[in-house]
């Protein structure tokens, strides 16, 4: 995308220039699928690097009076731990260490992509969409495991008369089946939304500032504090929000009941 | 009545308002209305394309064309409405149950 960069100059900013990927060690194809270590990989690493590092240091002394990293990584625990019981039941608990894992990744993503020049991994559909089906293989796996065949019975409502029980199950079937693009569309189109929506008022307030027209670029300078704000909520509530789907559908696999 | 007595009725009011009207600020168990209404369009839209998408995959291994991608575009609408009706009664639920566990809150405090 080198030519785009170059038209670039003249016609402003491109809010989705943000959204690029592009190596950074470029490594060979293996079996016809690009193996590079990306900008969105660099972003992943790091954000499970941190996640890690918070946990690390958080657990590494453990005190009766907490101190501070302590308290925080108690806090991001409990958090979890009473989404999952909460929602799932004490069985949920099982299933803990998967969801913890994914509501730590997603929210250091999301987190990590508001810092300027950073690169938002969950900006991407097909990174939201590997870890919806993430979530649906294990809901379907657990399902399945529990209940063996019996869990088709989640497809068939009761108190329903015969003759539209072959259209209540195909459309209870397609509802299942739109778990993932729902989970996966929700996050990436928050993300993306918001940070296009940023890097367009960030345009507004150069594009102005640059014009001369300095009493002008404040109006969308303030949007942009506040919208900033609005992201940083945003951010945290799309990681609680695929987090507590997550555990909806995983006591609906336990549980087998709507 | 004396001034002092009108004070102190006026005082057992405000503190009663007071009581009945703050927690009901963070008794809010949807989130934002925003936040929701985003959920239930993106439930609908991924109804609609998934059915759409067995649709076309249908027609494709069964070649009957247009037939099976309109049949499953509607029953997509259909899952897609079904899961945002379901959303919306799940947040129903718990918020009556939040409010019922605030108006016992209140009762109890009243009685004391």
């Amino acid at each position: 995308m080198a030519g785009k960069s170059n038209a670039e100059g003249g016609a402003g900013i491109d809010p989705m220039h943000q959204f690029e990927i592009t190596p950074i060690v470029e490594l060979p194809q293996i079996a016809g699928i690009d193996t590079s270590f990306t900008n969105s990989s660099l972003w992943m690493v790091l954000a499970v690097g941190l996640a890690s590092l918070l946990m690390v240091v958080a657990s590494r002394r453990t005190a009766i009076v907490p101190g501070r990293m302590q308290l925080l990584g108690e806090m991001f625990y409990s958090f979890v731990a009473n989404m999952v019981k909460e929602n799932a039941g004490t069985e949920g608990m099982k299933y803990f260490p998967f969801i913890f894992s994914l509501f730590m990744f997603i929210l250091f993503c999301n987190m990590l992509g508001m810092i300027p020049y950073s690169f938002t991994v969950t900006s991407h559909l097909i990174v939201t969409f590997a870890l919806a089906s993430a979530v649906f293989f294990l809901i379907t796996g657990v399902g399945f495991a529990r209940h063996g065949i019996g869990f088709l019975k989640l497809f068939v409502p009761s108190g329903i008369p015969v003759f539209l029980l072959p259209l209540l199950v195909v459309i209870e079937v397609i509802s299942f089946l739109t778990r993932p693009i729902s989970l996966s569309v929700r996050l990436f189109g928050n993300m993306m939304a918001g940070h296009t929506m940023l890097k367009i008022f960030g345009g507004f307030v150069v594009g102005l500032g640059s014009a001369g027209l300095i009493p002008l670029a404040i109006a969308p300078f303030a949007l942009m504090v506040a919208f900033t704000g609005l992201e940083l909520l945003i951010a945290g509530l799309q990681a609680y929000v695929f987090t507590i789907l997550t555990c909806i559908y995983l006591n609906e696999a336990i549980h087998m009941d709507h | 009545m004396s001034k002092r007595d009108q004070l102190d009725a006026l005082e057992e009011k405000i503190s009663a308002s007071k009581q009945r009207l703050a927690p009901e600020v963070q008794a809010n168990a949807n989130g934002s209305m925003l936040g929701l209404a985003y959920r239930l369009i993106v439930e609908i839209l991924a109804g609609i394309g998934v059915g759409g998408f067995v649709g076309w995959w249908a027609d494709k291994v069964l070649g009957t064309k247009p037939v099976m991608m309109l049949v499953f575009l509607g029953l997509g609408m259909a899952a897609g409405l079904m899961n945002s009706v379901r959303t919306v009664n799940e947040l129903r639920r718990k918020q009556d149950q939040i409010d019922a566990a605030m108006r016992e809150a209140n009762r109890r405090q009243k009685e004391e």
